[in-house]
């Protein structure tokens, strides 16, 4: 044990203390890229399914299996607002369309229906079946609105007033989608949360049914 | 300490391999999720493509129809942007349990995405329309004039403003409006009319009284010259061929099982209540005399289909000529429920410009040749006030004159 193997233990203490101090910091930036990565799937994923639900709702709006029950499908949307629609269709409620004219109804809830999770910004989009409890999960819904146009392209103002829903023709969906737990955080936090956000919009959709007759 | 090091290094380096890997799996699955969205819309591109090729088909060879051979679709793969669909037809009946309509079913296959469309049709009548003209030679729509249901005008749509001053505002029209040859001002100035669910031009519907098809296909019980005065009564009808009678009382289920009372080369005169499906027709099988219908009363259903659910009465009145309306003097509100047909001239109120002002209340439809005037516009005569009987969208009186084209009911995807 002379001055050499001091010498040594010193300088392999510095270098291991260096070695371990870029292995914790590299351990930690992975953590963080990787979790950012598995927040931008989850969040494209819950994206995606909520695209693909109002897609399937909204190109049955005035659809009926039984099309003599909904005789004049321009009628069929019973309410029109930048955050909440309500529409006649027939759902399938799980064997396939039964022939009976049901009330769908689309609406984005307040930020104080979700509890326990640090997105103060992240809503339920609520789908509600004729006079059935409202449904939704948190998928992270930030933004959903619905623009309305008539068949010459024109905007109409919301609240649609009643007299001018026979003549909305397209509808244009914008919806962006967060996570709903950060996927890293600071010691400032919340200032400095990283939520994965998405973002889609349908620029015109139009039920086929709604302006078949 | 150095093979303490050497381990420490390969276990982090193992650490990060397996980082590295699941973050590559992450985004290959977001890769995949876009990429099945994606094909999600491409196979949808190419169902609603076939469907749409398929209605084509249709609408250009009307399968069934004027005795054309049934089409039983694209029962082989065909190809279309990397993927492949099918073409099914069904032949199906309607709620009631009546044949006629038909359904094309599409299946789409891309990758490994698959994707249908339900498209229902059923053959489209002139009862579909709330207002139908062949011609306007020299009328046109007032700004006071409003149609709140499909308009068709098989010539040019004429507008105009009657002298006194241009109105702020055009005609108004509610439902979808065709014509054949566009639009035109025949006074000047004049305002464009308002048309709130567009309108399409170029369109051609030639009217098509089919007497066959509605005499013999339909087992119409047929009367031949002469007058026939028909009295309806809920679900029964009293005639006779002489106005002082004797009349005889039938059930409409034993005289016109197929709903379907015509006469040949005669008038006809109708009024009364109805509670069934009917069709009353004047047809003109020869000759140059017959073929008309006279309105003598109020004609309407038991019970108002706007607000009874359950109605199920349609009333066509169809005629080869001229449908008068003509009712007594004192009779001010006048009401027809039903849809009115004139294959060669159109509908006129008897006197529209000397008789006793009142009101025409008509719920269904009017379509004829030529449009007329049933007022004077100050004094005299019956203005009209034309109700669309939104039923007429998917309903239509028994073997009432059809358009010869498939018209789509609706479209399931």
């Amino acid at each position: 044990m002379g001055f050499q193997t001091v010498i040594d233990l010193i300088a392999s203490s510095v270098i291991f203390g260096w070695l371990f101090l870029i292995s914790v910091s590299n351990n930690a930036a992975n953590n963080e890229n990787s979790q950012s990565t598995q927040g931008e799937l989850l969040c494209q994923l819950n994206l995606v399914e909520l695209t693909k639900t109002l897609e399937y709702d909204f190109r049955k709006i005035g659809y009926c299996k039984e099309p003599d029950k909904i005789p004049n499908p321009t009628l069929a949307i019973l309410l029109a607002d930048s955050t909440r629609i309500k529409f006649l269709t027939d759902v399938d409620m799980g064997s396939g369309p039964d022939g009976n004219v049901d009330s769908l109804y689309y609406y984005l809830g307040p930020t104080s229906d979700i509890h326990g999770m640090n997105n103060p910004q992240a809503r339920i989009l609520y789908r509600v079946v004729n006079t059935q409890p409202a449904l939704g999960s948190n998928l992270g819904v930030t933004n959903f609105k619905l623009t309305y146009y008539d068949r010459f392209g024109t905007l109409i103002p919301t609240p649609v007033a009643s007299a001018n829903l026979q003549n909305i023709y397209s509808i244009q969906i914008s919806m962006s989608v967060q996570n709903v737990v950060a996927s890293a955080l600071s010691e400032t936090a919340p200032l400095n949360q990283q939520f994965q956000s998405a973002f889609w919009q349908q620029r015109r959709l139009s039920s086929r049914n709604y302006t078949n007759r | 300490m150095g093979r303490q090091a050497i381990l420490m290094v390969l276990g982090y380096s193992l650490v990060f391999l397996m980082s590295g890997s699941l973050a590559s799996n992450a985004t290959v699955d977001a890769f995949n999720n876009a990429m099945s969205y994606y094909q999600g819309n491409i196979v949808r591109d190419i169902a609603i493509s076939g469907a749409n090729m398929g209605a084509n088909y249709i609408f250009l060879n009307r399968p069934l129809m004027n005795s054309n051979p049934w089409w039983s679709g694209w029962t082989t793969p065909v190809n279309l942007n990397g993927g492949t669909f099918t073409v099914r037809m069904d032949s199906v009946k309607d709620m009631y349990g009546n044949w006629g309509r038909i359904q094309m079913t599409v299946n789409a296959h891309y990758d490994t995405a698959n994707y249908s469309v339900t498209v229902l049709f059923h053959p489209s009548t002139f009862s579909k329309f709330c207002l139908y003209a062949g011609s306007m030679t020299g009328v046109y729509f007032e700004p006071t004039d409003s149609v709140f249901g499909p308009c068709h005008i098989e010539s040019t749509l004429n507008y105009g403003n009657p002298s006194g001053g241009i109105q702020s505002y055009g005609a108004y029209f509610g439902g979808k409006v065709t014509t054949k040859t566009g639009i035109a001002a025949l006074t000047n100035p004049a305002k464009m009319p308002t048309f709130a669910q567009g309108r399409e031009d170029g369109v051609s519907i030639p009217q098509s009284l089919n007497t066959t098809q509605l005499v013999s296909e339909a087992g119409a019980n047929l009367f031949t010259g002469g007058n026939l005065y028909l009295n309806l009564k809920d679900d029964s009808v009293s005639y006779a061929t002489v106005k002082t009678g004797p009349y005889t009382t039938k059930a409409i289920s034993q005289i016109a099982p197929n709903g379907v009372l015509a006469i040949d080369k005669g008038t006809l005169y109708i009024q009364g209540e109805l509670s069934v499906p009917l069709t009353v027709a004047s047809v003109r099988s020869s000759g140059s005399s017959g073929g008309t219908i006279t309105v003598k009363d109020n004609v309407t259903y038991k019970t108002d289909p706007r607000t009874d659910p359950n109605c199920n009465a349609l009333l066509g009145i169809v005629a080869y000529s001229t449908i008068n309306i003509d009712t007594t003097a004192s009779h001010n509100n006048f009401t027809v429920d039903g849809s009115m047909y004139s294959q060669t001239d159109g509908v006129q109120v008897v006197n529209y410009n000397t008789r006793p002002r009142g009101n025409l209340y008509v719920l269904g439809g009017w379509q004829g040749t030529k449009i007329y005037a049933t007022s004077n516009g100050t004094t005299a005569g019956l203005p009209v006030n034309v109700t669309y009987d939104e039923r007429f969208r998917v309903e239509s009186p028994p073997f009432f004159p059809g358009t010869n084209a498939y018209e789509i009911l609706s479209w399931y995807e």
